[in-house]
């Protein structure tokens, strides 16, 4: 008798789980990863090494030629005089954007420095340090699951932060045909940081005045006067457009540890007390391709400073990943003990530098958690844990099993090494569940 | 003898005018004298009243209330948690010690996409009570002036930013109006039948528009051809006074504009001048404070009185105490508002400024009204 109560309560159990479960799956499903969440490496507290890879990303050096990742050609010249030009973005700049996007930081609140840890994803699919959205908000990948793009995109400071220096250099170089220019006087010329205040401002949404979420300058809801962000905590996020912040965080570097993250400069903000700026941001001019609100370069205006950039830098910092996998092939039963429904395989990077990778299963019954992540070698610091050998756990979504046993294969690969390698994985779901009102042999 | 004999009586005409013209002017002048110095001779007195102020905090923000008479000395009564980076974005106005406000809740993410929750906080019983899920952290809510009503923005209908009422008798939340065609909108006040009033903003500029009790809208005036604001609505609610900017002098200036609430302009400029001039601020007496490059001018029917100056700088009204006699700033140490420099929270009374001290930045809430 209790093993008829025992299998109608499984079977209970089993269709209440997956109905849970579907719901969940269903329900979350906005940016690339969810409902679940990559894993990342989070860099030292001092941002060193993410300052090394800002400085190179600004001068195209950490991967060079890659469509994706590398700094297209930043254009030069006026609305209807543009050529193209260096593939380099203002230091000073990247460097902004990163702390008021995430404080410099690739992972969430609660992934420790020198750590692996879950990575940093807002609601509105902003990943990592540069908060990438452009690409990641649905996976793109085969079998709808992300691609190898949107897992370096997620997992891997480098790719990170190359990727947020070619979102800015798309949105300046996109700027005649859709969005204003400034440095109407100085030929538009990109290396005046000056001149990137509405690519900087179309970073974050080009929009209008009083809208949700407005970066307008004159948007009525900003304080007037207001005094410039000082990037130190002391002021509330909410009461300038994106622009100024960054603006701010250039002039007034971030401290840690009483040293100052970068160089102030002293950056100039359009003054929209002369006609010129102010005219070019008149309501009756917020309209698309905006051409009317082309302005000139606020002065005084500066030059970013170009760092010397070592050409093997992207090298040094991507490393020689080398791939191996705990065990080939895993068994899971959800007819059996709790611990028997899942299981953990162990990803290592036995190599050097960086490897972020992905773990996809061949059927959508098996849930790989995290569904990415990175695992770092031996010469990259490791305060928490072990950051070269990484555990995916392995669980089943019962209601999409084919049948009672099933089998499947999870690959794990990585962006940055051409080999993969594939796990088999066995499944047993038969349930020995009699119906009531039946008699069956005794045991 | 007054006048001398001796003098031609050309002379002594010319002088009798001269000294009647000085006797004129003098008593011209007396009477704006008087006029200050009667209504500052109440401020004088040892009144107390209580001012209400945020000091930002990264992932806090502290609820002082404060003195008139030591407003340094600085008591916390509540303490705002909220998502990291994003402070509180108080209400225009307070009702009887009852302050409102948006704030993202601390488990939002940090962004102004983030739906922002309304509070309603109670400093008589320190209570707190949350109104609303669905507020819009950037723009201010309004509470009418009986306290019975609060509107605010919500931005999370697709269709567009909604004007939403909640009735804080009944906690009734109901929205009023939902704007699909426009750049944005943003709550302005009620008008004195408690009608809603909010500003409109598209290509064509600034619009103020009323809803009446049967939700029809109608447009009271055209503000501005470019984005109107600071608005705020005379303790009558019958006029309202916004900055518009206008190009005067060779330069884009913000300039006070006053207009009646049935649509009639009242003076639409109310000083002469070419320089820029910052947030009005009503007493409860009617008179207007607005600031200027030197020092914030109150203007009452008759007559135009300065404020006392900033060492350096310029002052930016915020509100009026409820017996007048106290007005808080926030100050610049800059020369304009492209280069305002830093700011501080000052109260002014009479001639007497007084700054508060802070670490982060100083919210203005309101004073206790009476």
């Amino acid at each position: 008798m209790y093993k008829k109560l025992l299998g109608v309560f499984l079977l209970t159990s089993f269709f209440i789980f997956a109905l849970v479960f579907h719901l969940r799956i269903s329900t979350l499903h906005a940016c690339a990863f969810d409902p679940l969440r990559p894993n990342t490496y989070e860099a030292d507290s001092l941002r060193q090494r993410y300052m090394h890879a800002l400085d190179a990303a600004a001068e195209n050096q950490l991967f060079p030629g890659d469509f994706y990742f590398g700094l297209p050609r930043v254009e030069i010249g006026g609305r209807y005089n543009r050529v193209s030009g260096e593939r380099s973005v203002p230091v000073e700049l990247l460097r902004a954007i990163g702390w008021v996007e995430s404080s410099l930081t690739m992972g969430s609140r609660s992934t420790k420095f020198e750590s692996v840890g879950t990575s940093l994803v807002s609601f509105d699919c902003g990943h990592g340090i540069m908060q990438v959205t452009s690409g990641m908000t649905v996976p793109i990948g085969i079998d709808g699951k992300p691609n190898d793009k949107q897992v370096a995109v997620a997992t891997s400071y480098p790719h990170n932060i190359a990727r947020g220096a070619a979102v800015l250099a798309a949105k300046w170089n996109n700027a005649p045909q859709s969005r204003p220019i400034v440095g109407t006087d100085t030929n538009s010329d990109p290396s005046i940081i000056e001149n990137w205040y509405y690519a900087v401002w179309a970073y974050n949404g080009f929009t209008g005045p009083a809208s949700k979420k407005s970066n307008h300058p004159l948007d009525p809801t900003f304080q007037w006067p207001r005094s410039p962000y000082q990037c130190d905590g002391t002021q509330s996020r909410s009461r300038f457009p994106y622009q100024e912040l960054v603006w701010g965080c250039m002039s007034n570097p971030a401290y840690r540890y009483g040293e100052r993250l970068w160089e102030p400069v002293l950056v100039s903000l359009p003054n929209f007390n002369d006609p010129n700026f102010y005219n070019a941001l008149s309501v009756s001019n917020f309209s698309f391709p905006y051409i009317n609100m082309d302005i000139p370069t606020p002065k005084p205006s500066h030059q970013t400073s170009k760092t010397n950039i070592s050409t093997s830098i992207g090298e040094q910092v991507v490393g020689s990943p080398q791939l191996q996998v705990s065990q080939q092939i895993v068994t899971l039963r959800i007819n059996g003990s709790p611990d028997q429904a899942k299981a953990t395989i162990y990803i290592s990077n036995t190599g050097s530098g960086l490897m972020p990778w992905s773990a996809k299963s061949s059927d959508s019954f098996l849930i790989t958690s995290p569904p990415a992540g990175i695992a770092v070698g031996n010469n990259i610091p490791c305060k928490s844990g072990d950051c070269s050998r990484v555990p995916i756990e392995l669980t089943i979504n019962p209601s999409l099993l084919p049948a009672s046993s099933a089998s499947t294969t999870v690959t794990i690969s990585s962006p940055e090494i051409a080999l993969s390698e594939k796990i088999q994985v066995r499944v047993y779901a038969d349930f020995e569940v009699a119906s009531p009102g039946t008699s069956r042999a005794s045991d | 003898m007054f006048f001398s004999t001796r003098l031609p009586n050309v002379f002594r005409i010319l002088l009798s005018a001269l000294l009647l013209a000085v006797f004129i002017l003098v008593c011209m002048n007396f009477n704006a004298l008087i006029r200050l110095s009667t209504y500052n001779s109440d401020s004088i007195s040892t009144d107390n009243s209580t001012l209400f102020f945020a000091e930002f905090g990264w992932n806090e923000d502290l609820i002082y209330e404060v003195s008139s008479l030591e407003p340094n000395n600085k008591k916390i009564i509540h303490t705002v948690e909220h998502s990291p980076g994003f402070g509180l974005n108080p209400a225009i106005n307070t009702h009887k010690g009852k302050i409102a406000y948006v704030v993202l809740s601390k488990d939002a993410i940090p962004s102004r996409q983030s739906s922002a929750e309304l509070w309603i906080f109670n400093t008589h019983t320190q209570e707190a009570v949350r109104l609303a899920r669905d507020a819009d952290v950037s723009a201010r809510p309004v509470l009418r002036n009986d306290g019975h009503s609060i509107i605010y923005r919500s931005s999370e209908n697709i269709e567009g930013s909604s004007i939403v009422e909640v009735n804080l008798d009944t906690r009734v939340r109901k929205i009023i109006h939902t704007d699909s065609d426009s750049f944005g909108i943003i709550p302005v006040g009620f008008n004195q039948s408690n009608e809603i009033l909010f500003a409109r903003f598209d290509y064509k500029g600034t619009d103020l528009i009323k809803i009446n009790h049967q939700q029809e809208l109608s447009i009271l005036f055209h503000a501005s051809d470019e984005i109107a604001r600071d608005w705020r609505i005379d303790p009558s609610g019958q006029n309202i006074a916004f900055l518009a900017p206008e190009f005067l002098g060779e330069k884009i200036v913000h300039r006070a504009q006053l207009m009646s609430l049935d649509g009639d302009k009242v003076n639409n400029k109310i000083m002469d001048g070419v320089s820029e001039q910052y947030a009005p601020a009503w007493r409860q007496d009617g008179a207007l404070a607005v600031g200027t490059s030197m020092a914030p001018i109150v203007i009452d029917n008759r007559n135009s009185l300065i404020l006392m100056p900033p060492e350096e700088g310029f002052d930016v009204p915020l509100g009026w105490s409820a017996d007048g006699n106290y007005l808080a700033v926030r100050h610049f140490d800059g020369i304009d508002s492209y280069t305002p420099g830093s700011d501080s929270l000052v109260l002014i009374q009479q001639n007497k400024r007084m700054t508060i001290h802070n670490h982060g930045e100083l919210i203005f809430l309101g004073w206790n009204s009476v």
